[in-house]
């Protein structure tokens, strides 16, 4: 009888365990899935921005020569004063893509200038200084993608929030290289954030802040894959929050084996 | 008469020899040598690139050449106060601003590469966390 006892506790604990063991789990590969469905979507449109950056280069392209031929007749007809007007115009268009493609790979430039062309729809000002390319940290393309995309996203959206109750706001994205370290560091302005979310950020998935999302946990992975990819590469990621700022800063030490073009 | 204390001039020729031995002591770092012709040696402490020990000598490595001392690391340490050492690992102390990159050698340790030497140094994982923590 206390054998048969001993039996039936010992496979009630072992199925207790086992649910257990279960559900922590589930609750992992749901996580992981999360993350990667994530990681999926900035692929995607990553590759859809990229494709409309190559567009507008082949039409610049396409352009040159209906320039060069404005250009010469302005010339030839010594109006000087348009001619310095559409030299301005047109090297301003120009730059506009040159300064994003200096030393950054594709995958960084459509990025840059997907955010930069956001920002100027939505009143946000945007300033980029970038000692060193994006396209540099020293990771994989996927992991750039996941780290930068998930950074400049977030601030994207907490700036545009911003400008719609204060008509302007700021995203400032710095690199540089300092003792073997990769250092990023993405600034913007934000809302007031609440504290529980403050103390949870890069921590866990927090809610997401968009108004009527209906799948709001898409939006705040984006925190969780920014601190596992930091985590993944040995690196170290801490945020300063100062209303109206929000200041990320990633430093990734350089190693060897990961040094890409540029550093 | 018997004068007491400084006059002006005097007191701001003692201030002045006061700065410049700050100065001094800043900038350069007295180890005590293992020649027996010359007992103390100076060198600029933004020429060194790191330090280690090994046995029973500690080797200093600069942009020049390299020197060899008694003296340990911890004493050593004491002279290098600024920001700009940092105690990577228990055998060595770096200078921050010739890190060029690292390699892992260990599951717990990395080699540290440096601008102008081709030598290496070591930082274990905890420092590693320690120096982004600290610098940046």
């Amino acid at each position: 009888m206390l054998m048969d006892n001993l039996l039936i506790g010992l496979a009630f604990a072992l199925l207790v365990s086992s649910l257990g063991w279960f559900i922590l789990q589930t609750i992992r590969w749901r996580k992981r899935a999360r993350a990667l469905e994530h990681t999926n979507r900035l692929l995607l449109d990553q590759q859809i921005h990229m494709e409309q950056m190559i567009n507008e280069i082949r039409s610049e392209r396409h352009d040159f020569i209906k320039h060069m031929r404005v250009i010469e007749n302005l010339a030839r007809q010594q109006e000087r004063g348009i001619l310095d007007q559409y030299l301005d115009e047109l090297n301003g268009e120009l730059q506009r893509i040159n300064v994003l493609n200096r030393g950054e790979k594709a995958h960084m430039a459509s990025l840059l200038k997907h955010v930069l062309e956001a920002c100027r729809h939505d009143h946000v000002q945007v300033r980029y200084e970038l000692e060193v390319p994006l396209s540099a940290l020293p990771m994989g393309l996927v992991d750039q993608t996941k780290l930068v995309g998930n950074l400049l996203e977030n601030a994207l959206e907490a700036a545009c929030r911003y400008a719609q109750q204060h008509h302007q706001a700021q995203i400032e994205v710095f690199t540089s290289v300092r003792s073997g370290l990769y250092l990023l560091e993405v600034r913007n302005s934000t809302l007031p954030i609440p504290r529980e979310i403050v103390d949870a950020l890069f921590k866990q998935p927090v809610p997401s802040s968009k108004a009527g999302s209906a799948n709001g946990w898409k939006h705040g992975i984006g925190t969780h894959v920014i601190a596992e990819t930091v985590k993944k590469h040995q690196g170290t990621l801490d945020f300063r929050y100062q209303f109206p700022w929000m200041t990320v800063k990633v430093k990734i030490p350089l190693f060897q084996s990961m040094i890409h073009n540029g550093v | 008469m018997i004068r007491v204390g400084l006059v002006d001039d005097e007191r701001l020729d003692l201030e002045k020899m006061v700065a410049i031995m700050k100065q001094i002591e800043g900038v350069e770092m007295v180890f005590a040598t293992q020649s027996s012709e010359e007992a103390y040696r100076e060198i600029k402490k933004n020429e060194i690139i790191f330090i280690e020990r090994t046995g029973r000598t500690t080797t200093i490595v600069t942009t020049g050449e390299k020197y060899t001392t008694y003296q340990t690391l911890n004493e050593l340490e004491k002279k290098l106060v600024e920001r700009d050492f940092f105690r990577s690992h228990r055998s060595f102390i770096i200078n921050i601003h010739y890190v060029k990159n690292f390699s892992l050698y260990t599951k717990h340790s990395y080699l540290v590469s440096f601008y102008q030497t081709k030598d290496t140094a070591m930082m274990s994982k905890e420092k590693m966390e320690e120096f982004q923590a600290k610098y940046f």
